[in-house]
């Protein structure tokens, strides 16, 4: 990890300068993202300096009747010269509250094949909100040697977790197989789970996930949040992930980092070449060695 | 009054910005809210979706209801409105055991217009185990 510590020292440019050795990618759950929260201008810009950190952000939780929410937060993410799009799927849920996932992400460093975008079928009603699936490449290395993935982004129910982990073992799997040309599969979200509730996951050979053993929630008190993937397949990742603490990173009070949301972001660095799957990794599947947020 | 009794109070205001205000505060508190229960289930009927979108969140952070709330819980589970019949429900449902007297109300539910209310009946029902 010592490369990529040192490709982070970049001079301040536009938002923080990104390591050309890593894609980084995240997961962040913004509590209640809708109208309410886009009207409080430091809030806003709290969320925006945190998606320049990283190339993909998966966001949980947009929750607004209109459809200019994620539009006009990624116009205030490139307020500084950034160039994020976005991805967005349909409102879910079994109520009248409803939410949507998004996938915001740095066109300058990664590309998403829109043919690829989707929502998980789940005929058999498993899930609250099935996952939305989306295929990137990354582009910071020319295309034939660009890694390429699957994403899939999912927020649990609360109340049906262990039922729900069941059913996303399954479409981990149903993802793993959905293209001959992609062996890269990267679940992630919040889980409303930790690494010890991750047992059905286990039917996945060689299943390992980014965060372990700390908290991810804003108020350090639930592991609820992280990146599942294959260590087999998934050769890519460079066994470097960390929780974004809004609290300790931007000096805020817990009310205050409450207000950004009650999640923190978490996430994960891999390769941005294509490593073809071979040889499975140590036994742990949380790798240690996590590398400082920036900004 | 405590922070949290006069935080319900302002959720019944005339006034959308200040039943918001008080949704996302109460939201904030997390389990310190549940016992807000009885009356954040009463709010999902609020005409504001902002407002309701906050208090589903709070709903969804509370864990379990006071037992004290399980009576009220269940005459909310028969409420016309789907979404506070839902989340009755889902309390009643986490309470287990507790909300043993809830049962004759929840298994009602299972025969409700509204699907998600009628799975969440039948989650509750499993999760409170038999009268």
């Amino acid at each position: 990890m010592l490369i990529l510590a040192i490709s982070f020292r970049g001079v301040a440019v536009a938002g923080p300068v990104k390591p050309w050795d890593a894609v980084l990618i995240a997961s962040f759950n913004i509590q209640v993202f809708g109208e309410s929260k886009m009207a409080k201008p430091q809030v806003v810009e709290l969320l925006a300096r945190v998606v320049r950190n990283f190339d993909i952000v998966a966001i949980q939780e947009v929750r607004a009747k209109s459809d200019s929410i994620v539009p006009e937060f990624v116009r205030r993410v490139n307020a500084d010269g950034s160039r994020y799009h976005w991805v967005i799927g349909p409102r879910q849920g079994r109520t009248v509250s409803k939410e949507q996932y998004t996938f915001v992400y740095d066109t300058d460093r990664v590309e998403v094949d829109v043919a690829s975008v989707g929502i998980v079928p789940d005929p058999g009603g498993r899930l609250h909100r099935p996952p939305m699936h989306a295929r990137f490449r990354t582009k910071v290395i020319p295309q034939q040697m660009a890694f390429t993935f699957w994403l899939v982004n999912i927020h649990t129910d609360p109340d049906e977790v262990p039922q729900e982990l069941e059913a996303l073992t399954d479409v981990f799997v149903g993802m793993q197989r959905a293209r001959p040309d992609e062996d890269d599969v990267i679940l992630l979200g919040d889980l409303n789970a930790g690494p010890p509730e991750f047992r059905s996951f286990q039917r996945i050979p060689n299943v390992g996930w980014a965060v372990s053993g700390v908290t991810t929630n804003t108020r350090r008190t639930k592991t609820y949040d992280n990146l599942v993937f294959t260590r087999s397949a998934t050769r890519e990742y460079l066994g470097a992930w960390g929780v974004f603490d809004l609290q300790s990173h931007f000096g805020l009070p817990l009310e205050a980092a409450l207000e950004v949301s009650d999640h923190n972001p978490v996430w994960a660095a891999f390769h941005p070449c294509e490593v073809p799957g071979a040889a499975v990794g140590p036994a742990h599947p949380g790798m240690a060695g996590g590398m400082p947020p920036r900004h | 009054m405590n922070d949290l009794a006069q935080l319900v109070v302002r959720l019944r205001d005339s006034d959308g910005t200040a039943r918001l205000d008080a949704a996302e505060r109460i939201c904030r508190m997390a389990e310190d809210a549940a016992p807000a229960a009885v009356d954040l289930v009463g709010a999902c009927t609020d005409a504001d979706e902002q407002v309701r979108e906050w208090v589903v969140a709070a709903l969804e952070g509370l864990g379990a209801p006071p037992e004290a709330a399980i009576p009220a819980l269940a005459g909310l589970a028969t409420s016309e409105n789907p979404l506070a019949a839902y989340w009755a429900i889902t309390l009643l449902g986490r309470a287990g055991q507790a909300a043993k007297s809830a049962v004759p109300a929840v298994t009602a539910c299972l025969q409700a217009a509204d699907e998600a209310v009628r799975k969440r009946a039948a989650w509750a029902i499993e999760k409170i185990g038999p009268a």
